[in-house]
Parts: C-alpha cells; structure tokens; sequence
C-alpha cells in the first residue's frame, strides 16, 4: 500500500503517543489492581477478556472482507441493484436465531460464535460500502474512466479508495454490534469469555465482581475505539473533503 | 472543409434523455470539424448540451443518433469543471494517475509528472492532498493531470468557470502557453464569450432546448490577442447577436 501508507499515519506527534500509551496501559492496570483487591485470578480476567477479543478480531477480518466485496458487487451496475433487496431482507434477520443451529453443529466453541459474530457485523460493514460507491460524485467516476482506470487497476486504485470512509464508519457500528452479539453469545453459554465471567459472577450474586467485569470490558472497548477507529474516523472525513 | 486534417469529425448527431418518461431532445443534429492542433471552443448558454456534447466526444456517453469519428491518434484527456481530483491522493499521485493506469513505466511517469508540475505552476505542492489546496490550485493539479498524458486531444468542460476572474484568466493563459508549445487539438467547452474570443482558434455557438448548432465562427485574430481592441470587441459583439438566450 505505498499509496495509503502516509495518509494513514496518524500519531504525528509525542504526546499522541503517551496518551495512546496510557489508553492501552488504562484497563491492563485496571484489572491488574482491582483483581488484587477483590482476591479474583486476574488471569482469569484477561483470558476471557481475550477470548472475546480474539473471536471479535477474527470476524471482523472476514466480515470486513466480504462486506467490501459484496458491498462493491451490490453498489454498481444493474445486477448489483437487482440483489441488493434481498441483502436488505437478509439484513433485518435476527442473526440470533443461527446461534442455536451454529452451536448444534459445532459446539459451543469459537467455530460458532465466530460465525454468529461475522453475520452480526457484516452488514451495517456493507450498507456503509454500497452507499459510499452510491454517492460518488459524478465526475470523479468520469475522470477514473477516461484517465483508464478498468479491471483490476480500477478496483485497486479508485473502487477500494472510494469506500474506504464508508468501511471505517461501518466498522464502527459494526464492531460496536459484535460485542453486543459476542457478550449475548457467551452469557448463553459460549465460554471462556467475558460475558461467561458476567454470567457466573451474577450467578453467584457477586455484586463487586459483576461491576469490575463492566468496568474491565467498558476500558477495554474504550481503548480500542480510542486508539484506532476513531483517529481512522477522523482521516477518512479528511481525506473526502476534497 | 478539407477532412485530410480533421481530427474530430461530428456528423447528424442527436441525442434523446429519457428520464421518467419525459423526453427531452438534448442534441439535435449537430455536425462540425475540429482540426488538428485546433483550439475550438463550444459555446452556448446552460441547458444548450454542450457539455453532453463533450462527453460523447470523450466516449463517456453514446449518442442517439449520428456518429463521431477521430483522426489516426485518439488518445484523450479531459479537464473537468470540478476539478474532479482524486481526494486521496497527493498532487504528485493525481498528475500521475492516467500514467500510471497505462502502464506507463515508474522512471517516465516520473519525468512526465514532474515536467507537468513544473510546467503549470504547481511545484513544492507534490506532497499536498487536494483539501489544502485553493480553488486554482486544484484546477492546476486537474491541468497538470491532464498534459501529463501527452494527449492528442484534450477535452476542457468549463475549466475556468469555478474559479475567481483573476485567477482564471492567469490559469486560460497558462493553458494557452502550453497549448502553443506542445501543440495539441483542444476543445473547450466554456459559456464565455470572451473567453471563447480570446483563446479559440473557432468557435462553435450553440443555441438550447433543443441544443442546436447557431453558428460556426473562425477568430482571426493575432495571439496574443488583445482583450481591449476594437477587433476583439467587434468579435464578443458579433456572437452575443447569434446566442438568443
């Protein structure tokens, strides 16, 4: 990506980089404290902390993925406009009601609720991406043509640029969908997680516990919305405004 | 006309929209000759098709009837009124971007890129994205863009209407220097009478709904032309009668 590299560089200054240090150290330090006093394995909190993440990184890869590609297809020409109700129909489908069929097929494991995870956050990934290319503006798609952008050299240098805004904010939401989706699945029985830890601490009625796990999941989706979607937000509104 | 020197020949094209059912005659029989390292202007109110015109030229649209057919070489480029840059990209990235979808190899493009920069005014600004750059800054990096492909015809659809009058009429003067270097066939579609006067070689008025052909008109006038004379006055006079608006 020799083209993108530079654009994307976007802790240009120290003090960036301490308070992003600080972000990251934030709920690390956190559970590491907390755990100590309320006498729970702080072990125990960063694995399943990390067994959520793990499964939300791994379907946000390919939701991200197919979302761009099928989002690219569905947004131009007039077989992409033909499928794309059905995409709307397949969209307000409560991915809920496949949790049950993923977890009798393979258990209660990864393989389950990294499927359930991809189709929570595909589509609001691919709505975003079919609207970027639906409101490019004329003649920008007129200048790709007649400078000779076709095929694959279209696709790379002015397809994938042009959805790269709607991907982020996409992404957005859409990750925002996955830890609602990944918490549900896993307080329904997917484990080791974080919503598994929620689930037996409320089991217990372990007040104290129950709002340390919050506040640890609370600091960690904090730090990642703050230390990479929103300075990827903040570029893409640059970079289109032209 | 002799044709042996046509390097655009436009015969009976006409051209219908159809939006919602309601057909509306954009072009209707428009015939003309653009020749060889001609600057020929099309001229006309809005409304008139002049830059649907240009667009068949450039072969982004087919036209409804009638047919358009080019010289040996047709490579083309195109200035848009807009500016239509790429938002991400740099200057530099911009100016190269035809080359680059050619397949044109790393060293010329550089050669070609960074000639063109410097040439238009546009250097130092390399590394600059479009938003930081003023109006006639960007339609530079448009230009740019545009000359870097050595075109052998370069379509302009109203470069100069989105910028303020001072720096349009450096910017006209700039492509006009280029133009009587690198010698190339130019065809701009503009709604200035003067600037149709000042910079075309021949200019074609064109009248609207539906946009027809009023008058084709030769400026023979000596460049650099003089915007204060009496013979430049007489011609902006002579075509301000055949546009009936």
């Amino acid at each position: 990506m020799r083209y993108g590299s530079h654009q994307l560089k976007i802790y240009r200054k120290r003090s960036h980089l301490v308070i992003t240090f600080f972000v990251i150290l934030l709920p690390l330090v956190f559970i590491a404290v907390f755990s100590r006093v309320a006498g729970v394995s702080t072990n125990e909190v960063y694995l399943d902390l990390a067994a959520s993440f793990f499964r939300i990184v791994v379907a946000y890869v390919f939701a991200s993925i197919l979302a761009v590609l099928f989002g690219i297809f569905l947004g131009q020409g007039k077989v992409g406009g033909f499928f794309l109700p059905l995409f709307d129909v397949l969209q307000s489908f409560p991915s809920f009601a496949l949790l049950p069929l993923f977890t009798l097929w393979f258990g209660l494991g990864n393989i389950a609720a990294i499927l359930f995870l991809i189709i929570t956050i595909i589509w609001p990934i691919l709505f975003s991406v079919v609207s970027s290319i639906h409101l490019v503006r004329k003649d920008l798609s007129e200048a790709a043509y007649i400078f000779g952008a076709r095929g694959a050299k279209k696709f790379f240098s002015f397809t994938l640029p042009l959805t790269f805004p709607g991907f982020i904010t996409g992404s957005i939401v859409g990750l925002g969908e996955g830890w609602d989706a990944i918490v549900g699945a896993e307080i329904l029985g997917i484990s080791p997680g974080i919503g598994n830890f929620l689930n037996t601490a409320a089991q217990h009625n372990n007040i104290p516990i129950l709002a340390f796990g919050i506040t640890a999941l609370l600091l960690a989706v904090f730090s990642i919305n703050k230390i990479l979607l929103l300075p990827l937000l903040k570029k893409s509104h640059e970079y289109f405004h032209e | 006309m002799n044709t042996s020197t046509s390097k655009i020949h436009v015969s009976n094209l006409s051209h219908i929209f159809i939006e919602d059912g309601v057909r509306t005659h954009a072009l209707q029989d428009i015939t003309f000759d653009v020749k060889e390292e001609e600057f020929f202007s099309i001229l006309g109110p809005s409304g008139c098709g002049k830059s649907t015109l240009l667009r068949i030229l450039a072969g982004m649209a087919a036209p409804t009837h009638g047919k358009v057919e080019f010289g040996s070489e047709k490579s083309m480029a195109f200035v848009f009124q807009a500016f239509a840059l790429f938002p991400w990209l740099t200057v530099y990235e911009n100016v190269e971007f035809g080359l680059r979808m050619k397949n044109v190899p790393e060293k010329i493009r550089r050669r070609l890129a960074e000639e063109h920069i410097h040439e238009i005014g546009l250097a130092g600004f390399e590394k600059v994205y479009p938003k930081d750059l003023s109006g006639g800054m960007k339609q530079r990096v448009g230009i740019a863009r545009a000359f870097a492909m050595e075109p052998h015809i370069l379509l302009m659809d109203e470069a100069f209407s989105a910028l303020d009058v001072f720096t349009a009429e450096k910017l006209r003067q700039d492509v006009l220097d280029v133009w009587l270097k690198d010698k190339m066939t130019i065809v701009n579609v503009t709604h200035s009478v003067e600037e149709a006067v000042q910079m075309s070689d021949r200019v074609l008025v064109m009248t609207p709904q539906p946009g027809r052909v009023e008058k084709e008109l030769v400026i023979d006038l000596p460049r650099p032309r003089d915007r204060r004379s009496k013979e430049f006055f007489d011609y902006v006079d002579h075509i301000y009668q055949a546009v009936k608006v």
